[in-house]
């Protein structure tokens, strides 16, 4: 027999199905008064909440959904085909990315020697950093709107 | 679709019959679902009119992303974790503390109580008294095990805990339970 009580979870899982207990623990239920009187709430304990009432709502909850929603709705499973689609919004987004860096190239191989009269006092080193730094500031401004974008669209619960 | 014993359908049959237009099949899923639902919105949410408006947006949202349902747990579980995150999204917008102890008054005097029939009436009553005083997650996982007969693997998919966590919670649950029972009665009134 175990001379030390076993758990309250010991007491639980021997409630819920007593085959699963060790044959040690088992013995020492028989013998222990304390255990037993424990095993006995349980036992009330779970027949209870196994009888208890389940919560159900007060109104037709198909009726209140069904009316809520569009009348010729249509819905279209996500195959993976669009699962691709998802995964193709990356290319969409390298795509924007690409698109502004041949929006911004396209106009300083145009205008490259008015930007060269432009910078021709400054250092060349100067040049390289605003040229630099401007294309990645813009860059985390465009990145960081959309994540702000998605964020409320998240907070909304509709991604 | 008919709800006969013999024509109960998959989760499978009835999401297609949902994609081909049948607005009974998602009345159906409904039917299905909204006890759990009920046990997940009742344990978490206290006000009847936000439980009414929340129940809807549940599953104007399960509609909605149907497509997204892969099959890879029950339907049933996939809304129940659609309700779970519902709730906890509008209290965490409402910012609410919903933990309201009952009346000490509400308690009958089981003392003078000696017929264990009345007794054994009288308990879930009492337990049911007892359970509203428990933390919400531990009332929502008493609920859905017990009355809803969901197993472990499938409150964890809800509620996104760990298996291990909703097991503990659990047993947690019902020891607290057992004690305040009984520091209250005695021990023979069980």
């Amino acid at each position: 027999m175990t001379e030390a009580h076993p758990s309250d979870m010991e007491l639980q899982h021997y409630v819920q199905d007593e085959t699963d207990c060790p044959p040690t623990v088992v013995e020492h239920f028989r013998r222990c008064a304390d255990c037993q009187a424990g095993i006995a709430a349980y036992r009330s304990i779970f027949e209870a909440l196994n009888q208890s009432l389940a919560e159900s709502f007060d109104f037709d909850v198909a009726a209140l959904v069904l009316s809520r929603l569009p009348p010729q709705v249509t819905l279209i499973p996500q195959t993976s085909s669009s699962n691709r689609r998802s995964g193709g919004s990356w290319l969409w987004k390298y795509g924007i990315v690409a698109m502004i860096m041949v929006l911004i190239t396209i106009p300083v191989c145009l205008l490259w020697k008015n930007i060269y009269y432009v910078f021709a006092g400054t250092s060349g080193f100067l040049v390289y950093v605003i040229l630099g730094v401007f294309p990645l500031v813009l860059l985390f401004k465009i990145v960081s709107l959309y994540r702000s974008y998605r964020r409320q669209l998240g907070i909304l619960n509709y991604l | 679709v008919r709800n006969h014993p013999a024509q109960i359908l998959t989760d499978r049959q009835l999401v297609d019959q949902v994609f081909g237009g049948n607005p009974h099949a998602f009345a159906s899923v409904i039917k299905n679902t909204e006890g759990l639902v009920a046990q997940i919105v009742f344990k978490l949410i206290p006000d009847g009119e936000d439980r009414k408006d929340i129940a809807q947006d549940i599953y104007l949202k399960a509609f909605h992303h149907l497509g997204r349902f892969r099959f890879q747990s029950k339907l049933s579980t996939w809304i129940g974790q659609i309700a779970y995150n519902t709730c906890i999204s509008w209290l965490e917008k409402k910012k609410l503390v919903f933990v309201i102890p009952p009346n000490e008054n509400d308690w009958p005097a089981l003392d003078h109580q000696t017929d264990s029939t009345i007794l054994k009436k009288e308990l879930s009553g009492i337990l049911r008294s007892e359970t509203d005083r428990l933390p919400p997650l531990y009332q929502t996982l008493i609920g859905l095990y017990h009355l809803e007969e969901v197993s472990y693997a499938e409150m964890a998919q809800i509620t996104s805990l760990p298996e291990g966590t909703v097991k503990n919670y659990l047993f947690r649950a019902r020891k607290m339970l057992k004690e305040n029972l009984l520091s209250k009665y005695k021990k023979e009134a069980l």
